[in-house]
């Protein structure tokens, strides 16, 4: 099987199945564009993705290298559900820092089985929770007057009250 | 293959004895919307924004209407609500009967969920948890279909009706039971915790943490409730939330109790590249509602060149506002199922904005004849028409013709009931015109006359080559040998509905078995002529 080699930003080498790579469509494009299959000894550098981080996504693309690829077709029943399998789950037991991180890399790589995954667990924790809970789940500042804050409330009342 | 013997025996709405099978129901009794087989996948909505699928179907509910005020405490639960996988949520409100307007507001009397059945003691929640004086009660059920039959006869035939008729006489029954989605069964999703821990750097700041780019991804993922307080969150997540590219598809029918005109006017904004709107259920109990009207007619104003997909069923419209859904040039979907228009004259209507539109449902509404031919001689692309049960009469020669004139791409047509009773004989020999047709019902709508049945489905037979379903339901005089042709000729036949059909014979079944490679199900409950062990015999 041939092989590629990433590079990470702190300078690591992965080599890794040409096939796996091509789940990203950043790699896919680029080996398409640039004739890479046959030539073994290239090194493709990610000054964006680290060592730790693209250690995670390669685990997660070659678990789910057998995965059928995501369609935009309307006329399919939208397959995208708020279940997560067990193994993503698992798989996303990790800190926030780490969840960010992998969710920036999984959109610079543009791998949309990760994106979409890592984003929905986010969304697992954003959802059910009121402002304030959001604030110090994520330790934000509320920026808002006490006014302004009212009247956000008002404007966002109709959906946001259970 | 399977055949539905059984079916009409075990469905629960017909056995309960006080309560006559469906379209007995006079309109005094009750407005009786019972879908007698609700799953006619063809033309099955799909949820226009997955994340606010609500797990309990808020489109399948019981609306009971009492004469005199109940108070909530003298509701129990039936045991079986009880039960693993059922999950009834009940509201509660008091509104008058005669001009529909709501004294306060929709009160949540009573919920269980799949994930609260081990907290707490079982015995206690057998009641109310509020105390409210109401005199209109929404059940609402999650989709599973064997126990939402089973609970709905169980509450029929127990709870309500044989303990509180006598005091508090049921004035109306409402039966809402949408078309299914694709499956029976539909699992309350479970909803996995992540339990992620909080990050250990406190160095970063929030904005480095969660830039602009990364939120946007995870709010397009979020529901509508989560998003509205995400804007709450702080001023950067407040501009970011407000984007109107994640409202392209909103499913606000899960938020019908909140709905009217003053919520849609703050809703307007973010709405105006709105793809996808569904808004069921939003102004049911406003008669007449003005102030809804205008914010629907001014949300359609702004998004007129976006829209694709509307559905407004069990909504109350004005002229205005139908006006304003016709001029919609980009419209492939329009949903009105029991839509009540609340304009008495015809006028002028001009709906030749309309050419794209594929899918058509007007079942159960208030459409008049005109309005509907119109709207069909102006959809050149039509391909999904549903007018089931219409409210107003239909002429079937008129609306034929029209079909076969403008709109002959059509590849499903259901009219279960809208025909039923009417003296006509049908000229159904002008669906040999329609030679697309996949999926045909006609359900109740036996042409009258010796002769007519036989020819309709000859016609039928010879020109619909990709015929997959077909659904002659209640036809009373369908023979064995009328059915022929189609028994022999459509090939692809997958799903044979002859339910009640007294004289069909296991001779229909047998050529069936032998002709059609691609059949899947035939349902054959209530055919008396057809005994248990021709049915194992011939298969």
């Amino acid at each position: 099987m041939p092989q590629i080699k990433l590079q990470s930003s702190d300078g690591e080498v992965f080599p890794i199945d040409v096939e796996i790579a091509k789940m990203s469509t950043t790699l896919k494009t680029m080996l398409e564009d640039l004739g890479m299959e046959d030539d073994d000894d290239e090194i493709v550098p990610l000054p964006n993705v680290n060592a730790a981080i693209l250690r995670k996504v390669l685990e997660w693309c070659t678990a789910h290298r057998h995965d059928p690829p995501i369609v935009d077709d309307p006329n399919i029943l939208d397959t995208r559900t708020n279940n997560i399998t067990c193994w993503d789950a698992e798989f996303l037991k990790v800190d926030q820092g780490t969840l960010f991180e992998l969710i920036l890399a999984a959109n610079y790589l543009d791998i949309r089985g990760l994106l979409d995954v890592a984003c929905k667990s986010v969304a697992t924790l954003i959802s059910g929770k009121t402002p304030e809970d959001i604030r110090k789940t994520f330790n934000i500042k509320n920026d808002f007057t006490p006014e302004e804050e009212e009247e956000i409330r008002k404007e966002n009342e109709c959906c946001a009250e259970k | 293959m399977e055949y539905l013997k059984n079916h009409f025996e075990t469905n629960p709405v017909l056995m309960a004895p006080n309560f006559p099978p469906y379209l007995i129901w006079k309109s005094t009794m009750s407005t009786c919307d019972f879908v007698e087989r609700p799953e006619r996948r063809f033309c099955a909505q799909k949820p226009y924004r997955y994340q606010d699928v609500d797990p309990l179907g808020a489109e399948h509910f019981i609306i009971f209407h009492f004469l005199t005020p109940v108070t909530t405490f003298n509701f129990k639960m039936h045991p079986s609500w009880e039960e693993a996988n059922v999950v009834v949520r009940i509201w509660g409100a008091r509104i008058n009967c005669t001009n529909g307007i709501i004294f306060g507001k929709w009160h949540l009397l009573y919920t269980t969920s799949a994930h609260s059945k081990e907290e707490g003691d079982p015995s206690k929640s057998n009641y109310m948890e509020n105390y409210e004086i109401i005199n209109t009660m929404r059940v609402e059920f999650n989709k599973n279909f064997s126990i939402y039959l089973r609970t709905l006869y169980k509450i029929l035939s127990t709870e309500i009706h044989e303990k509180f008729h006598l005091f508090h006489p049921l004035e109306k029954l409402s039966f809402y039971s949408e078309i299914q989605t694709m499956t029976h069964n539909v699992p309350v999703p479970e909803r996995r915790e992540l339990k992620v821990e909080k990050s250990n750097v406190r160095n970063f700041t929030e904005t480095m943490l969660l830039p602009s780019e990364l939120l946007h991804d995870i709010f397009d993922r979020l529901d509508l409730r989560s998003l509205s307080r995400c804007a709450q969150v702080n001023k950067r997540w407040n501009l970011i939330a407000k984007d109107p590219y994640f409202y392209r598809d909103v499913d606000l029918k899960m938020y019908w109790n909140k709905m009217n005109g003053t919520s849609l006017r703050q809703l307007k904004e973010k709405l105006h590249i709105v793809r996808k709107l569904d808004m069921t259920s939003c102004n049911e109990y406003l008669l007449q509602d003005i102030e809804f009207n205008d914010s629907v007619a001014s949300i359609l104003d702004r998004a007129r060149d976006s829209l694709t997909h509307l559905c407004l069923n069990h909504i109350r419209l004005t002229k205005h506002t139908m006006r304003r859904i016709l001029e919609c040039p980009n419209l492939k979907e329009l949903r009105l199922r029991n839509t009540r228009f609340c304009f008495f004259e015809d006028g002028p209507l001009s709906c030749n904005r309309l050419t794209g539109l594929k899918t058509l449902d007007v079942s159960l509404s208030y459409i008049t004849e005109y309005l509907f031919i119109e709207i069909l001689k102006n959809s050149p692309n039509l391909e999904h028409l549903a007018f089931d049960c219409c409210r107003y009469r239909m002429d079937p020669e008129l609306i034929l013709r029209t079909l076969r004139n403008h709109s002959r791409k059509l590849k499903s047509w259901s009219s279960s009931v809208t025909f039923h009773n009417q003296d006509t004989s049908l000229i159904y020999e002008e669906f040999g015109q329609l030679i697309h047709l996949e999926h045909v019902n006609l359900t109740f709508c036996e042409p009258t006359g010796p002769a007519y049945g036989g020819n309709c489905l000859k016609t039928i037979a010879k020109n619909c080559y990709n015929l997959k379903r077909l659904e002659l339901a209640r036809w009373d005089h369908l023979t064995d040998e009328q059915l022929l042709p189609i028994v022999t000729q459509c090939k692809e036949l997958s799903n044979l509905n002859l339910m009640k059909t007294p004289k069909i014979t296991s001779l229909t079944l047998l050529r069936a078995c032998e002709n059609l490679p691609n059949l899947r199900e035939i349902c054959i409950a209530g055919c008396s002529e057809i005994s248990d062990k021709m049915v194992s015999s011939s298969s």
